[in-house]
């Protein structure tokens, strides 16, 4: 009896420290690049730290060029966080966001995200209080598990008529 | 009258002028003419006599089989209404290894004109409810293994 009460313990244990907890003394920086997959054009435009991550999206799609639209940086612990803004040169308004973050305790420790949300909007008009109307032109939504410092790429063929595409590429960082 | 006539009379009850005169002079059948009618008495009284009521095999109010039928149909009602109510499923995470060929611009699309029948019969086609509306999370792997790629499809 004594033996099978302690078996359990130790199970339980064990699982969990395999469990993902609760971010609570780490941040995690999360650089994210917003990039656009296109069937037109001749070179890419890219910072040099996602040439890695864009010979593999050539690798196994067949965008001819592959564009940087936005780059920022999200910091947060567990809880939601977010941020907005507007993409230069095509004036759409995104907003970035996670609804819950989760950190794995062992390293290299798993960043898990619940509910990431990208969406980009436009102005289609305005109400009687003079408010911006948005209409939504693409959006990701998504739970997402990453590892730390791993380039992890999110993205969907459904940006515009022309079948160009969405890319998120998020490089979690976990600052202890 | 003799006395045995008179005691067959009595016992069948019938009473009439003759008896009675016989009675009233002979002891002997007075004594029986007055025990018939005490025995007489007697039994009409046991009729009147209200009986103790008999006592009654009480059964349980609620049989074991009427409990055990009620727990089924509870357990039941309450499976069917959370398989009605269950939440649908998460999307399926694939992996795979995908190479895409190549995209084709929309002007190479090739015009095909769709050919009716002319035996067309109608047919009731049955909807079928569309369960997850959530996109599709394909997990593909690459030769490098800082870079995953999750593709959503719609």
């Amino acid at each position: 009896m004594i033996r099978r009460l302690v078996w359990m313990l130790v199970a339980s244990a064990v699982l969990s420290a395999q469990a993902p907890v609760p971010a609570a003394n780490a941040n995690v920086e999360m650089t994210v690049y917003l990039i656009s997959g296109s069937a037109q054009g001749t070179a890419d435009d890219v910072p040099k730290d996602l040439d890695s991550t864009v010979k593999q999206l050539h690798s196994v799609f067949a965008y001819k060029t592959y564009k940087l639209s936005e780059s920022f940086i999200l910091r947060g612990r567990s809880g939601n966080a977010s941020t907005e803004g507007v993409l230069p040169g095509v004036g759409l308004h995104y907003r970035f966001g996670y609804y819950k973050l989760r950190l794995s305790g062992d390293a290299p420790r798993a960043v898990q995200l619940d509910g990431l949300n990208l969406e980009l909007t436009k102005p289609s008009g305005q109400f009687k209080d003079g408010k911006q109307i948005h209409e939504t032109v693409a959006k990701i939504y998504t739970d997402l598990d990453m590892r730390d410092g791993q380039k992890t790429v999110v993205g969907k063929s459904s940006l515009n008529a022309i079948g160009d595409a969405l890319i998120l590429v998020i490089v979690p960082k976990v600052i202890e | 009258m003799k006395c045995q006539e008179c005691e067959l009379l009595l016992a069948q009850g019938e009473i009439g002028p003759e008896v009675e005169g016989h009675v009233a002079g002979c002891p002997s059948c007075r004594s029986l003419a007055a025990e018939l009618q005490a025995n007489a008495h007697a039994m009409r009284a046991m009729n009147e006599e209200i009986l103790p009521a008999l006592p009654v095999q009480r059964h349980p109010a609620y049989p074991w089989w009427r409990w055990t039928s009620a727990a089924a149909a509870v357990v039941i009602t309450l499976g069917a209404a959370w398989w009605v109510s269950r939440p649908a499923k998460p999307p399926q995470i694939v992996s795979v290894d995908v190479k895409v060929a190549g995209l084709v611009p929309k002007a190479e699309v090739p015009y095909v004109k769709a050919e009716i029948p002319e035996t067309l019969t109608p047919t009731i086609v049955r909807a079928v409810p569309v369960a997850n509306t959530e996109p599709l999370k394909v997990k593909m792997l690459t030769p490098d293994p800082d870079v995953v790629i999750y593709w959503l499809i719609d």
